[in-house]
């Protein structure tokens, strides 16, 4: 029997890997020069040909203009990247389907046949529009059908897979070329089970590579050369010395100190500028040490988040190329844990788990076998059971589908030790049967037809085959996905954690009439994120419906059911159906991470600076360490983006989409810190109105409105307790109603509120009838006619300054 | 984190009672996973104490992913009631008369 | 035959003059060309010198016509000619005809010139009625072009929208096959009551809505519909009280014994069909589970038991009996929950977990509380799920009322106002009794307040803009029969209205 075979690639931002699995071990595949690192750029010369890998790699330098790298942070934008000789422009998934397609050929070549399944990973922070391009990209690279693995998870499996043990505690700590995640697994009872994820999208060894420049570009700032990043003409001597830094970067992890020589590589005022300095290891670890920090506080907030201390970590897994740095292991030693995991190869261990999981997942590589022709062979039966499990007991299921002449069946382990009693078929001809495997090992089962005499005859296939080891619980998403309203808010659909495959539908109603004659469309923004306010999350597609295809007019409250549904590999799909007219909508559009223009993420920057400076300054002043510190970070980011904007300008995609991230997370991380700074303060205004709303009700209130206020005080309290602002706003509000209707009571109390209303009349819509209504007041109260005055202080009331406007932040959301 | 709702609690949806242990709760989502797969039709619905409710692949994976998590797992044995037999429909006693009233023509006098 | 035949004319003149001295119609369809005022006379005065004039020459003829038929010389020409001067000369059954062979626009016609008795103060709205009935009549779907058809008849009217058209609205939505927007149009009528004099408007919408709420299975809604019966129709009482007693609510005897319903035979049909299908079944009795030791037990038992009664069967008792069986559990099953928690190495405190399983419950109650209607009153005990629910309800139907207010405020801004702002109407009030069944009484003040304050101002801009002044009237009416009823203020309506540049 051919045993199945199960193909893992982990796709990296500089180096891809492909691996397979036959039930007994995995290898790894090696490319045609016999290594088993294919890096991830990809050429294309004058005629169109493609040349993918290493031998592209040694034209990245000579060639600049026709030859890609590191596409992969730019999946699922919508960024063209051009090859000049050919006069081509390819999308990023374009090209990662180029190095798909030379895996697939290398797998070919290693496997006798061409894989048609296989599991591809990507980063755990990856968002849905980056997963669809890798599910795009391998569609084009001929892979029929791929699951997408999380890349902690793949390596968590790796490493786990060869380990033994109790129940225990992992984190997986990966720093590839372009992303950093961090992952806390748990594995106990054979069950390997992801707990939380957390990461920077842009956090690599290429912003190591990225610092060493500006170090670089420093010191010839210091002997007088300004080399300007922005400047478009130095965009080629930039990358050469990018390569150049990160040859120099791998140097030092063996040698103590390497040079960075590169004659005649800038052009400044017409003067050629050589480039010759000297690196060693302190001054490496010193430019780098920011950015291992940042990592390093990823995982102290994943591990706090968990309530968990690193002392509580069993392992420790570092995964990636630039984790061979002796300088990062020892802060990881002492900022998370010593336990490092050693029988786990940096590089490779990704594509291994994806292998091991593609096992567990049923993916087999190979063709769908032909129709066996010649001798005649059993009935055919279509099985389902567990090709990998952690089950003494797993329980094989199936459907005989030549049901004549079959009433039972029966399974034998091939080495004779076992075999189980005859399965009855039930009336649709299906069946389930416990099967009992040996402990560790590759168990082989044959399975057998009985006939209605007891007569027994092999099916086809005659046997399977169920590996007893590690089962992986399903992947959790990594963040909440959700739908924005127009109040700015969000509906929250699956939360960060839960199961995928997962499905749910909300019914969400819409603010504003839609119909064929008015030409506007129904917009049901998804967006993805942990915050409450819409804005502040990631825009990830958007569900359109069209006015032009509603079948007659939609007015405003229609109900809108909008169903989300997201596949084991975190690829979203989404329709909307709406009752009323029986018509379902299926078009998300703009499944592409969104842009900022070059010039409003300048601005954008300008005005997050402007936040930043007064809030930092309230922090120091309160003596507010951990949002000084935070804030301390995000200044640094600020700086770096700033920078990077800079390189943006110069030619650099990959900056500028660095750049617009970081305005995105610096803008929500200054508004977390200003609503934690702001929560003291709410909770002190919420409790003054509540004190004062209290003593009112207590003199004046009936005795219901006493009762029903000490409820809201109860909840007042609670809502205190767990820290929910909104919803503590609005019960105050509710409060405060009791309390004004009780003061109004109070006879005094007119009095106070003409002279307050009085002094605002300014303000009102309509200033000549409040100065007259407060005159009108005031003359009441010195009548002793209260109920005169009472009026007038309505009419006060009545006149006051309306709300504020909503601000319209919920990216124009047509539902509430 | 709130308790699962009456109709969908995990136990329930895997047949087991509160007392399961880590790997019948495994082998039972395994087997229903596979049986759901193959179109056995013994697992289509399961017993609520609302009645009868469609099973599918979807809350299978959730239920089991609950259980494994230990705060979930708690609120699901709290929230456990043993289905009972579902009382009859409310609307099965006026259904006599309700074709009389979903004449579509309204009688217009 | 000839003299009789020669009375027909003169009673029919007779008939018209005794209609047109009616108290109510008394301007009469002729004043109210003159009261269209402006440079070229109205449809309304075509329609009128036309009608008067006319009428009076086409009923010679008809009678002409009739009586060279009888005398012998009938051809085919005469006969339809007589027949089509016979719909002329007695527009009211032509435009019945025309209703039964489902033809709008002639029924429309027809309706137009019939005589003011039938018609009414509003004959373009009765007009509206009779194309809507006629609707349901038609074989093929109605084209939404009809719906403008509508609309430009109301346009030409001053004043604009009346009980008539409003019904129109509604049985044109229902035609095709909107029922919600139906559903909206005509409970806005409903609401109308102090406003118009006649009942029959009310009596085909209370009868429209019985059967929608029947189709729909929704008992509770029925019942109440019945017992409203603003149309004073006999069936509906009967009706009301049969599904009432087949629901296990209390039964109005003195409705029962309303024999109204003999005195309209085709409505009897209802009765007759409903008591001939005797042999039903008792509703089944499901009483609450028993007390073990467990209190959690119990009390996830008890919520199960509530749950399974169901939206049309729970109870103000039941849902008593389950927050007192919370306030035990809750009470006494910290220890229980206290092992379990160490027991599986969980990290969160006892009180932590007992308040998930309360939110758990307090979801499902609120789901149910959504669609029971439970009479409104006295909160639940404080703390528990079913209060939590109630409160949560309350605040999301506030906000729903809310912003209906608000649309109604905006919707001098819809595209065609006149029409659609009756409708945006009819939400708004169906969202403010929904609050209003669920909130406890000291919280209606306030969000009445907020609410009365946006609808009085979109009335205003209505009334401005659109000289929609009918519809001033009625938020009007409405706001005073619903301030004091909730304590607020009267005095906050007057001012609110001189705000707004209204008056009485």
């Amino acid at each position: 029997m051919d045993p199945t075979v199960t193909v893992g690639i982990d796709l990296g931002t500089t180096n891809s890997t492909a691996a397979w699995f036959d039930g007994v071990s995995v290898s790894l595949v090696r490319s045609r020069s016999g290594s088993t690192l294919t890096p991830s750029v990809v050429r294309i010369d004058a005629r169109g040909n493609v040349t993918v890998g290493e031998r592209a790699r040694r034209f990245l330098d000579s060639d600049p203009e026709n030859t890609r790298a590191e596409f992969k942070r730019l999946m699922g934008t919508d960024q063209q990247l051009a090859f000049a000789a050919a006069r081509a422009t390819k999308r990023p998934q374009e090209l990662a389907a180029e190095v798909l397609r030379a895996l697939r050929e290398d797998l070919t070549t290693q496997l006798g046949f061409a894989p048609e399944q296989a599991v591809i990973s990507v980063p755990a922070l990856f968002e849905l529009p980056q997963i669809a391009a890798t599910g795009e990209a391998a569609r084009l690279a001929g892979f029929t059908r791929i699951e997408v693995i999380q890349e902690p998870v793949a390596s968590a499996i790796a490493a786990g897979w060869t380990a033994d043990g109790p129940a225990s505690t992992w984190l997986v700590y990966d720093l590839g070329g372009g992303t950093f995640d961090a992952s806390l697994m748990e594995t106990s009872e054979g069950l390997l089970r992801v707990v939380g994820h957390d990461g920077d999208n842009f956090l690599g060894g290429r912003d190591f590579d990225a610092a060493i420049v500006t170090w670089v570009l420093e010191r010839l700032r210091a002997q007088g050369v300004k080399v300007d990043r922005a400047d478009p003409a130095h965009a080629t001597a930039l990358r050469r010395l990018r390569w150049a830094a990160e040859e120099a970067k791998i140097d030092l992890s063996q040698r103590s100190s390497t040079g960075i020589s590169l004659p005649a590589l800038f052009t400044v005022d017409g003067e050629a500028v050589d480039v010759d300095e000297e690196l060693d290891v302190p001054t490496l670890e010193a430019l780098v040490a920011p950015l291992v920090d940042r990592s390093i506080a990823v995982c102290q907030r994943l591990l706090a988040r968990h309530g968990l201390r690193p002392d509580d970590l069993d392992h420790v897994v570092l995964i990636g190329g630039p984790t061979a740095m002796p300088m990062l292991r020892e802060r990881v030693k002492s900022g998370v844990s010593a336990r490092f995991a050693t029988s786990v190869d940096p590089m490779t261990a990704v594509a291994q788990g994806a292998a091991l999981f593609a096992a567990t997942a049923g993916l087999s590589a190979r063709p769908p076998a032909a129709p066996a022709t010649g001798a005649p062979t059993g009935p055919r039966v279509w099985l389902q059971h567990p090709a990998v499990t952690a089950d003494e007991a797993p329980f094989l299921v199936g459907r005989v589908l030549d049901p004549a002449g079959v009433s039972a069946v029966r399974a034998a382990r091939a080495d004779g030790s076992w075999t189980s009693a005859a399965e009855a078929l039930d009336a649709e001809h299906t069946f389930a049967l416990a099967l009992s495997l040996r402990p560790r090992q590759v168990n082989d089962f044959h399975l057998f037809a009985v006939g209605p005499e007891g007569k027994e005859r092999p099916f086809s296939p005659p046997s399977l085959r169920v590996v007893h080891g590690l089962s992986v619980g399903d992947p959790p998403l990594a963040r909440s996905v959700g739908v924005a309203l127009a109040n700015d808010g969000v509906q929250l659909f699956v939360e960060r954690g839960a199961p995928l495959p997962m499905r749910r539908t909300f019914t969400l109603r819409t603010v504003a009439a839609a119909g064929p004659n008015s030409g506007d469309a129904l917009r049901v923004p998804i967006v993805q994120g942990e915050f409450a306010l819409a804005h502040l999350c990631r825009l990830v597609g958007t569900l359109v419906i069209e006015g032009s295809r509603l079948s007659a007019p939609l007015p405003a409250g229609s109900a809108v059911e909008i169903t989300l549904e997201l596949d084991r590999g975190g690829r979203l799909s989404a329709h909307g159906l709406i009752p009323s007219l029986n018509q379902t909508f299926a078009h998300v559009e703009q499944l592409v991470v969104p842009q900022l223009s070059l010039d409003a993420a300048e601005k954008a920057l300008a005005e997050l600076a402007s936040r930043l400076g007064p809030l930092q300054i309230s922090a120091f002043r309160d003596g507010d360490q951990v949002a000084v510190a935070r804030l301390g970070l995000a200044n640094a980011r600020l700086a770096e983006a700033l920078s990077d904007l800079g390189a943006a300008r110069g030619g650099d995609a990959d900056a500028g989409e660095k750049s617009r991230r970081t305005v995105v997370d610096v803008d929500a991380e200054l508004a977390e810190i200003e609503s934690a700074r702001a929560w003291p303060d709410a909770v002190a205004k919420a409790e003054t109105e509540l004190a004062w709303s209290a003593g009112w009700v207590a003199g004046h209130g009936e005795p219901t409105e006493r009762k029903l206020f000490s409820a809201y005080i109860e909840r007042i309290r609670q809502f205190i307790q767990s820290r929910k602002p909104t919803e503590l706003a609005r019960e105050v509000e509710n409060a405060k109603r009791f309390g004004r209707a009780a003061y109004l009571r109070d006879p005094g109390a007119v009095a106070w509120s003409i002279d307050w209303y009085a002094s605002r009349v300014s303000e009102c819509r309509d200033p000549a009838a409040a100065a007259q209504a407060a005159r009108a007041g005031r003359a009441a109260l010195e009548r002793g006619d209260h109920d005169s005055a009472r009026r007038a202080l309505s009419t006060l009331v009545q006149l006051a300054p309306p709300d504020a406007e909503e601000r319209r932040l919920g990216h124009d959301s047509g539902v509430r | 984190m709130s308790a699962p709702r009456l109709g969908e609690n995990p136990f329930a949806v895997l047949d087991l009672t509160s007392d399961a242990t880590r790997t019948e709760t495994e082998r039972a989502a395994q087997k229903l996973l596979a049986m759901l797969a193959v179109g056995h039709g013994s697992v289509a619905s399961y017993a609520t104490p609302l009645g009868p409710r469609p099973r599918t692949e979807a809350l299978v994976r959730t239920a089991v992913a609950a259980l494994r998590d230990p705060d979930q797992r708690l609120l699901a044995e709290l929230a456990w009631t043993p289905p009972a037999e579902a009382q009859g429909a409310t609307a099965a006693a006026w259904a006599p008369y309700a074709d009389v009233l979903a004449r579509r023509r309204p009688c217009f006098p | 035959m000839l003299p009789v035949a020669g009375l027909i004319p003169l009673l029919l003149i007779a008939a018209r003059v005794a209609g047109s001295t009616n108290k109510g119609s008394g301007r009469g369809v002729a004043a109210s060309a003159l009261r269209g005022g402006a440079a070229a006379p109205t449809l309304d005065g075509w329609v009128a010198l036309v009608n008067g004039a006319a009428r009076f020459g086409l009923c010679i003829g008809f009678q002409s016509t009739l009586v060279l038929a009888i005398a012998g010389d009938v051809t085919w020409i005469g006969v339809g000619a007589g027949l089509v001067l016979g719909a002329f000369s007695f527009p009211t059954p032509a435009s019945e005809l025309a209703v039964r062979l489902g033809l709008p626009r002639v029924a429309s016609y027809f309706t137009r010139v019939s005589a003011p008795w039938w018609t009414g103060r509003d004959p373009a709205g009765w007009a509206a009625v009779q194309a809507a009935r006629a609707l349901r009549f038609q074989r093929r779907p109605p084209s939404p072009g009809v719906l403008d058809f509508f609309a430009d008849t109301a346009a030409f009217h001053r004043p604009t929208m009346s009980a008539q058209t409003l019904l129109a609205r509604g049985l044109t939505e229902a035609g095709l096959g909107n029922p919600a927007s139906a559903r909206a149009s005509l409970h806005a009528l409903l609401r109308l009551k102090p406003m118009v004099e006649r009942r029959r408007p009310f009596a085909i919408a209370s009868a429209w809505l019985v059967a929608d709420a029947g189709q729909r299975a929704d008992w509770n809604e029925l019942v109440r519909l019945c017992r409203d019966n603003p149309g004073r129709a006999g069936d509906l009482d009967v009706l009301g009280e049969l599904v009432a007693s087949s629901q296990g609510l209390a039964v109005d005897h003195s409705r029962l014994s309303r024999w109204g319903v003999l005195r309209r035979p085709r409505a009897c049909r209802w009765w007759k069909q409903a008591a001939a299908a005797r042999a039903r079944p008792a509703p089944v009795e499901l009483p609450p589970p028993p007390q073990s030791g467990d209190p959690i037990a119990d009390a996830v038992a008890t919520h199960a038991w509530l749950l399974r009664l169901g939206p049309s069967r729970v109870t103000r008792p039941a849902l008593s009996l389950h927050s007192a069986r919370w306030r035990v559990a809750a009470d006494l099953g910290r220890a229980t929950v206290g092992r379990r928690v160490a027991a599986l190495g969980s990290r969160r405190s006892p009180e932590e977990v007992l308040g998930s399983l309360a939110d758990g419950f307090r979801d499902d109650l609120l789901e149910l509380l959504r669609a029971a209607t439970l009479p409104g009153g006295t909160p639940f005990p404080e703390g528990s799920p079913a209060e939590e629910a109630r409160v949560r309800l309350s605040h999301e139907r506030a906000d729903a009322f809310l912003a209906q207010s608000l649309a109604f405020h905006k919707s001098g801004n819809l595209p065609n106002p006149r029409r659609d702002a009756w409708v945006v109407l009819g939400q708004t009030l169906v969202a403010w009794e929904a609050f209003a069944a669920c909130a406890a009484e000291a919280e209606r003040p306030g969000v009445l307040e907020e609410g009365g304050r946006n609808l009085i101002n979109g009335a205003a801009d209505l009334c401005n803009r659109w000289r929609e002044a009918m519809l001033g009237q009625l938020v009007f009416d409405w706001l005073s029969e619903a301030f004091p009823a909730n304590g607020v203020g009267g005095e906050l309506l007057e001012l609110a209205l001189r705000n707004a540049g209204l008056t009485r």
